[in-house]
């Protein structure tokens, strides 16, 4: 059985919420100003990391396990 | 109704109310054999349910027709479930079919309903029903090896959501060994070693096909105690199995049932570009509006031309230097106008150029100088001063002007 390894997973949920935390706080303008370019390029990286995920995951050839064959390798 | 009299149209309005309002009434089930079946093109059916005794006229309209899964004809045994109401133009009470199924098919419905009964009573359809997490890493399926509900439900969950892992639990959906082997998928998939995120139980839609796996009272029951979120896409509109009560979600097709399970991967992007665009953009008005203020500063007389600090201080002083230095030349001239003055009225004066017009300076012997006809005596000797010298002469007469 060679079940394919998925890239280190990501939490792409929790990823996505702590996101739009990021854009409500730069957008409420009230952080300082360094704090909010923190915040951006803290969000830039993990759009581009679950992006980057996404295609990854695309490209490879996404299929059905099945877990008969996975039994009977046990 | 005027004076107590009730127009025809009026009365049978009226008796229909007391037909829509009676509950016995609403919903009915009745059993009885089909004589005079028509079926009008509109697709409405028309037809009498006869027993032995009795005989009453029904209809079922054509969207209920439509979801027969037999031929109704003169003569069939059936079971039928409607509301029982008048036509108010001929005042004729029918029976309005939602419903109909053949006999057997009615038994089969009974003990399906007693099933439904004793389930419902046992809470199992009235547990609050599970969120399903769109992002999930991993989804099991219950579905037959090669069917098209599991290849439908592969290509969309896969393509909405590529990060998923598909795990299959094959199993036949319908006939005699269907029901034990769902279970055994069912229980296998809640024993899976990777954790599932959601299961999906599933079989092809069609038209009528044999769905008693999932009304199966062990299948239902072994669906009921999934640990995780369970999507039910049995793929039959008009019926629900018992299997679909008590499922988190009921999906009417596998596609629709992978787009309960996943979140299309196109809205995530759309989420990424907005969410890049928002903070893009409102960083950007914040620095824009930064630079507007250190604009409208560096702006200011102050930065554009420091000197405007001193400037005037350094006007003052010129200014100052220009008044005392007119000042000074002003007070100098006047002192040279006056020397020039004075010299021009000294010139006036000077002796020796009245002497040069040709008059003479007398002086006496004692030196002063002779202005009188008393200065001087006669016999007396005057020295006589003239421009290029001196005659000395001697008085000889005088006379004194009157």
């Amino acid at each position: 059985m060679s079940e394919k390894k998925k890239d280190e997973t990501i939490d792409f949920e929790g990823s996505l919420k702590r996101l739009d935390e990021i854009v409500e706080k730069i957008e409420s303008n009230v952080l300082p100003l360094d704090e909010s370019i923190k915040l951006y390029e803290e969000g830039s990286k993990l759009i581009k990391k679950l992006e980057g995920a996404l295609k990854d995951a695309e490209k490879k050839m996404a299929k059905v396990i099945d877990t008969n064959a996975i039994g009977s390798g046990k | 109704m005027k004076d107590g009299v009730y127009s025809v149209h009026e009365l049978n309005q009226y008796i229909k109310t007391l037909f829509d309002h009676d509950g016995s009434l609403r919903l009915v089930k009745l059993e009885g054999e089909l004589q005079d079946v028509k079926l009008y093109p509109s697709g409405h059916m028309y037809f009498n349910v006869t027993d032995e005794a009795a005989s009453i006229s029904g209809v079922m309209f054509d969207h209920d027709v439509a979801g027969l899964d037999f031929k109704p004809k003169n003569g069939d045994k059936v079971l039928l479930i409607g509301s029982v109401s008048t036509y108010v133009k001929t005042g004729r009470y029918q029976i309005y079919v939602r419903a109909m199924y053949l006999d057997g098919a009615g038994a089969k419905l009974l003990a399906l309903k007693k099933l439904r009964e004793k389930l419902e009573k046992e809470g199992l359809f009235s547990r609050a029903k599970r969120n399903i997490n769109r992002y999930p890493k991993a989804i099991g399926l219950i579905t037959a090896r090669g069917s098209a509900a599991c290849a439908d439900l592969v290509t969309n969950i896969t393509r909405r959501y590529p990060l998923v892992n598909v795990y299959a639990f094959y199993t036949s959906v319908q006939g005699k060994e269907a029901p034990k082997e769902i279970v055994n998928a069912l229980k296998k998939a809640y024993a899976f070693t990777s954790k599932l995120d959601t299961i999906i139980i599933s079989r092809g839609g069609g038209s009528s096909e044999d769905l008693d796996a999932f009304n199966d009272e062990l299948v239902v029951r072994t669906a009921f105690t999934s640990p995780v979120p369970l999507i039910a896409a049995i793929g039959h509109e008009v019926d629900f199995t018992l299997v679909e009560y008590v499922a988190d979600i009921r999906a009417s097709t596998p596609t629709a049932a992978a787009e309960y399970a996943t979140i299309d991967k196109r809205e995530i992007y759309e989420q990424l570009d907005t969410c890049y665009e928002s903070m893009t953009n409102s960083l950007n008005a914040r620095i824009q509006l930064i630079r507007d203020k250190l604009h409208l500063l560096m702006n200011r007389p102050f930065f554009i031309n420091p000197s405007s600090i001193y400037q005037d201080k350094l006007n003052n002083i010129k200014l100052t230097k220009e008044n005392l230095e007119n000042a000074w030349h002003l007070y100098l001239t006047g002192k040279i106008n006056d020397l020039s003055t004075r010299k021009e009225r000294l010139e006036a004066i000077n002796p020796a150029r009245v002497l040069k017009r040709g008059f003479a300076l007398l002086r006496a012997k004692n030196g002063k100088v002779i202005k009188q006809v008393e200065d001087v005596e006669v016999g007396e000797t005057m020295e006589t001063v003239m421009s290029n010298g001196k005659i000395y002469a001697q008085v000889t007469q005088k006379e004194k002007h009157v």
